[in-house]
């Protein structure tokens, strides 16, 4: 499929002067919106929402906090009102690789385009 | 005396927490709690749309599930707020605490036209003990109520009834003045013949409900699990089917009561078997039922028979106003549907005002693709069945009265 990586705003709710602007690695792999934890101070003061298990690639299972409320926005799609992962993660080459998840991706009403390489909106809302 | 609407009160700018049902059916699919069906969230979209376009900042409160007054992460109102936000097109912030200092922060970084959601009310003991604390709480987090939960206007909870208490206005919500007006006003003087189907699966708790049916209704038609106890009161061998056995002699009481009313009182004449309630299970139709040919031993009804089919489709054809309330089998087994689908059939094709009063029915109607044919869904079916008894919704009379 490739990578894709599009830039992203996150900024606190509640303190709006906090606020990172990335680029992100979507991953339909992951849960949500992932960060590192070392950058949990850049949002400032976020509350802890809840602790949840996350089983990783190499069969480990890890708790790590999701934390909001934040607004996300991916540039093209509706700004959403959601919440972030913090999960430990080791710098490759150097830099750490957020992720936009699949909650936050349809949240976004954001879907890969896997021939375009690319994030395409979705108009319909999902309802079985 | 008439309770304040939506309308009459000046939202600009102000905190408006707004009661709403979100208690709606999900599944998980693909890791992911999903919303199957979404009426009660649509039904609430006009008050919140209102709100939006006249400047408010909405905080909407409902409850999820039957978590028992504890955090139960699956009972979480998270997925449906993430879902609201596709069909209003605005984010939907979401608390995850129901009082306290999260929401009160959100709310205060809340601009006019933003909606935020609370977490799950029945995560706090209060809600359902209807506890004064926990009422002012929530209060606290807005200027003004609106209750648009119908749905739970029978219950007098924190979230309902004990809020009124703690806020300067409270109204209804649309959705809440809409089914007022169709089930109060529809089936204050009902157009005749009233013909009633009741599919609910006790007798027990719906004898004020049959009792008040009784003094309006030229026919009621009885399906569901409740038909076997009455079938038992007739002494009708019931097989293995559920019965309410210490009710058979109030179920007795019933029928003289419809008897000396001048009510056609109708049970079902056949129904069908199965050995099991499971999809496969052995099944068929009944002889006509009686003292002599009752359902097997150890097999159970599980829907209306087709001579009762017949026999109710030509009791709705004659109605000019029908009310149903439960369907007529284990209808979510396929199989066992087929009664339930006939009635919502004829229904349909009635020409009659028909009422869907809630629950089960309104799926059934649903799942046959009939709800645009039906003249009024009720999104509450324990409401309604209170307010057809006669019974003042707590909800309601806790609200603010007109000047």
């Amino acid at each position: 499929m490739g990578r894709i990586v599009t830039p992203v705003k996150i900024e606190n709710l509640l303190d709006p002067s906090k606020k990172i602007e990335i680029d992100a690695l979507v991953d339909t792999g992951a849960y949500m919106m992932t960060l590192p934890a070392v950058w949990r101070d850049r949002l400032g003061n976020l509350p802890s929402s809840r602790k949840i298990e996350l089983h990783l690639a190499n069969e480990e299972t890890v708790e790590d906090e999701v934390c909001g409320p934040v607004y996300i926005q991916i540039p093209g799609f509706h700004r959403i009102a959601s919440e972030v992962l913090f999960v430990e993660m080791k710098p490759a080459n150097g830099e750490y690789e957020p992720l936009i998840g699949y909650i936050t991706l349809e949240q976004s009403q954001a879907a890969v385009d896997m021939v375009g390489h690319r994030l395409a909106h979705v108009h319909h809302v999902d309802l079985k | 005396m008439a309770k304040l609407s939506l309308r009459d009160l000046d939202v600009r700018e102000k905190r408006v927490l707004m009661r709403v049902d979100f208690n709606v059916p999900t599944e998980m699919r693909g890791g992911k709690i999903r919303v199957t069906d979404d009426t009660r969230i649509r039904e609430s979209l006009p008050s919140i749309n209102y709100l939006r376009e006249h400047g408010a900042k909405t905080i909407l409160m409902s409850h999820f599930g039957r978590p028992k007054g504890k955090r139960v992460e699956k009972y979480s109102l998270r997925p449906i707020g993430e879902y609201l936000h596709s069909l209003i097109h605005h984010p939907v912030i979401f608390s995850h605490d129901t009082i306290g200092d999260v929401p009160k922060k959100i709310i205060d970084h809340m601009e006019s036209g933003d909606v935020a959601l609370l977490e799950n009310l029945r995560f706090q003991p209060g809600e359902e003990a209807n506890d004064p604390e926990f009422a002012k709480a929530l209060a606290e987090l807005g200027d003004l109520y609106v209750n648009d939960a119908f749905g739970t206007a029978h219950r007098a909870h924190a979230s309902t009834v004990g809020i009124t208490k703690f806020v300067p206005k409270s109204a209804m919500g649309f959705l809440m003045e809409k089914e007022l007006k169709h089930l109060k006003e529809g089936l204050e003087k009902p157009a005749k013949p009233f013909v009633v189907l009741l599919g609910v699966a006790k007798v027990s708790d719906k004898i004020g409900v049959l009792k008040a049916l009784m003094e309006k209704a030229d026919t009621i038609l009885i399906g569901g699990a409740m038909a076997n106890t009455f079938l038992k009161a007739q002494g009708i061998p019931v097989g293995a089917s559920r019965v309410e056995s210490d009710k058979v002699d109030l179920a007795r009481e019933l029928l003289d009561l419809a008897k000396n009313k001048d009510v056609k009182f109708l049970l079902p004449i056949d129904v069908v078997e199965a050995e099991e309630i499971r999809a496969g299970a052995d099944m068929r139709n009944t002889s006509r039922l009686s003292p002599q040919h009752g359902i097997t031993d150890g097999w159970q009804a599980v829907d209306i028979g087709a001579a009762t089919i017949a026999l109710y489709q030509e009791e709705i054809a004659k109605a000019e106003t029908i009310l149903w309330n439960g369907p007529m089998g284990v209808f979510e087994i396929p199989e066992f549907g087929e009664g339930t689908i006939a009635i919502a059939e004829a229904m349909a094709q009635s020409g009659a005002t028909t009422i869907i009063g809630g629950g089960d029915s309104v799926t059934a109607v649903k799942q046959a693709g009939l709800a645009d044919k039906m003249t009024f869904i009720s999104t509450g079916g324990g409401a309604s069945l209170e307010m057809l008894e006669g019974k003042e919704l707590p909800g309601v009379a806790a609200l603010s009265d007109k000047a």
